[in-house]
């Protein structure tokens, strides 16, 4: 589905941000994509979609090289960016104006998503509130069916009970064939809905792996005293947060601990 | 489904254009309406003088006074970057955007703008006439132009004026096309090469095989004489010019990225 | 070392949630447990992690995979269950339960209702 190769990328007078990095990955899966400030996921996320052209190697999706941006590739990837402008027209004619590009937009599913965020199909894209706007592009990408959805920090903006039916819309509208890309720094409100972890740093992909393999190999938990396997502790007010190799049962992985343990040089395999 | 331009994916296109932009564009058409038949009346109301050939300053001042700044302003998405972003990502090949903003920006006011022109000097000398019923006013006509170039150098004179304004449209449009990968230097390229192919072609003919001198036409000549020699050449360099211009905004919108 | 927290991974976590409604009587024997669409739906949880629960139950034979229709829950599914958590509570939560009785000085007298229970059951039994 996505297949990044040796992908090296620098903006103008600026040191490079990735050297040499690929990446592959199947289709059916909520990718969370993490990093440090400034470690360039939206980069990573913009050179994918096309938006950017690398200095050296290739991004493929769906077969397709994303740099040519030809229409049959741009018809199968939906990107929902942080930042963004809505046409001030009636949310009604924006969806007139779009669905005829999605051949697989599925109009039903629009509707319910629609309904379940609480918005007003009557009224104008550019009146509502930023979090409206997010929740209406949301919807609309989860509609298109498109392959490849990317969503840059999603949840930003969204008020509390949005998060949550933000994450029961996206686990629940998905297909096989259909991979998402979440970009976020705020792990907490996607920990349940991605599958995998892609963490960037220093122009590298320093951790790959599914939460499903992490939670069984892994032992996430809060001791009062560190026992001699810690592979990394963080102090908790009941005594310390750590991460230990598995003990044969699986446990709920702790993203935040996993990421700082990743950023202090820990390595899991 | 064919890659560089379908026909379908095209009229996607037009229709969105339709639904994101119905409202403004019938504003600016009215107000256009308006703004056009108040100007027309001013100059009547004021010009006790005028006549037939008066037309044809006010129409090409108001005709090029919005179709110039309008062209300036195509690609309005990539004025900013979230916009910009929302462009290069619609499903539809570079050639059916290009072709879109070339239609829209460059086309659309040679159709339109001499339309709402015709309707608003009508009105205006309806109105006039309605307050000053004993003036002599000759209404606006499109043959008013036809006549005043004469009718024995009107199809080089109106192919070179319409060429012209065409090119000063496009060279517009091309500014507004933002800079890409390198295209600055591959049109500059194409620009050279094609100008000075151009200028070998007819140096050629007229000095170094020196055909109008003794006569002799040969083969690669298409024209026998010196006259209809130079429009042509005027006319190639201008459709040249012209299709290179068109060609560097192309590039640059085909290798846009978001910055 | 005293262990306060530790989450079972969230695919364990929504699989003891079902063997509760088992155990419960809200899902009985032969029930159609919901698609994985529709819990991935209502919980915002990952359908793949969904996938990994019901491939844990099916595992343990608590539930059945009838192709093209769904998951039931099987007929000796609630027995199942017990045992397994049956076994959970010999292995794990008794262990810890004497020492904490050890470590405090637990006496019979203030384990008075823990010994009640056991008679009623007994008398279940019979």
């Amino acid at each position: 589905m996505i297949n990044v190769k040796n992908l090296s990328f620098a903006y103008k007078k600026q040191a490079p941000l990735f050297q040499d990095l690929s990446l592959s990955e199947g289709t059916g899966q909520i990718i969370g994509l993490l990093g440090k400030n400034g470690a360039g996921k939206t980069t990573l996320l913009q050179l994918i979609s096309g938006l950017l052209t690398p200095a050296s190697g290739e991004v493929l999706v769906n077969e397709f090289k994303s740099t040519k941006r030809e229409a049959s590739f741009l018809e199968s990837i939906y990107f929902v960016p942080e930042e963004f402008t809505m046409p001030s027209v009636k949310m009604w004619d924006f969806i007139e104006a779009f669905i005829p590009f999605y051949p697989r937009f599925d109009k039903q599913l629009l509707n319910d998503l629609i309904e379940k965020f609480e918005l007003d199909q009557q009224k104008n894209l550019a009146k509502m509130s930023h979090g409206q706007k997010k929740k209406f592009r949301i919807a609309f990408a989860l509609a298109t069916r498109c392959q490849l959805i990317v969503l840059d920090e999603p949840t930003n903006g969204l008020d509390i009970p949005s998060k949550t039916i933000f994450r029961q819309l996206v686990a629940g509208s998905l297909q096989e064939d259909q991979t998402v890309i979440i970009s976020t720094h705020q792990v907490k409100d996607v920990e349940t809905l991605i599958d995998k972890i892609i963490l960037i740093d220093n122009g590298q992909v320093v951790f790959n792996q599914s939460i499903i393999d992490i939670s069984e190999k892994y032992d996430f938990k809060i001791v009062s005293h560190l026992p001699n396997n810690t592979l990394y502790s963080e102090l908790n007010p009941m005594g310390y947060n750590i991460v230990a190799p598995a003990n044969g049962d699986s446990s709920e992985v702790d993203i935040e601990l996993l990421f700082n343990a990743i950023n202090n040089g820990i390595t899991f395999n | 489904m064919n890659t560089i331009f379908s026909i379908k994916r095209f009229g996607k296109l037009i229709k969105q254009q339709y639904h994101l932009s119905k409202k403004n564009a019938s504003l600016t058409l009215i107000s256009l309406f308006i703004g056009y038949t108040l100007i027309i009346l001013f100059t009547l109301m004021s010009d006790r003088h005028f006549t037939a050939s008066s037309w044809i300053p006010l129409f090409i001042l108001l005709c090029a006074g919005v179709a110039i700044p309008f062209a300036a302003y195509a690609f309005p998405a990539f004025r900013r970057k979230d916009l910009t972003f929302e462009f290069l990502l619609l499903p539809c090949s570079v050639t059916e955007k290009f072709v879109l903003n070339i239609l829209v920006r460059i086309l659309s006011p040679w159709l339109l703008l001499p339309f709402i022109f015709y309707v608003s000097s009508h009105l205006a000398s309806e109105l006039v006439l309605w307050f000053s019923p004993d003036r002599f006013l000759e209404p606006f006509a499109f043959t008013t132009i036809i006549k005043e170039i004469g009718t024995k150098e009107l199809p080089f004179f109106l192919t070179l004026i319409i060429l012209i304004i065409l090119i000063i449209q496009s060279v517009l449009f091309a500014g507004g096309a933002v800079f890409g990968k390198k295209p600055l230097i591959k049109t500059l390229v194409v620009i050279g090469a094609c100008t000075a192919l151009v200028f070998f072609y007819f140096f050629s003919i007229i000095e170094w095989a020196e055909v109008f001198k003794n006569g002799r036409v040969p083969w690669i000549a298409i024209f026998d004489n010196k006259e209809s020699t130079l429009k042509a050449l005027v006319i190639g360099v201008e459709v040249f010019v012209l299709i290179t211009t068109w060609a560097y905004a192309f590039f640059r919108v085909k290798e846009k990225q978001i910055t | 070392m005293m262990e306060f927290k530790n989450n079972k991974g969230i695919f364990q976590q929504i699989a003891d949630n079902i063997c509760e409604r088992i155990l419960s009587g809200e899902f009985k024997p032969g029930d159609k447990v919901q698609s994985v669409r529709k819990l991935a739906a209502m919980l915002g949880v990952n359908q793949n992690t969904i996938m990994r629960t019901f491939i844990e139950l099916q595992h343990n034979n608590i539930v059945e995979n009838r192709r093209g229709v769904g998951y039931f829950v099987t007929d000796n599914a609630p027995k199942m269950i017990r045992d397994m958590r049956k076994e959970e509570f010999t292995q794990e939560i008794l262990p810890a339960f004497i020492q904490q009785v050890k470590l405090l000085g637990i006496t019979r007298e203030e384990l008075e209702p823990l010994f009640n229970q056991l008679k009623e059951n007994e008398d279940e039994d019979k």
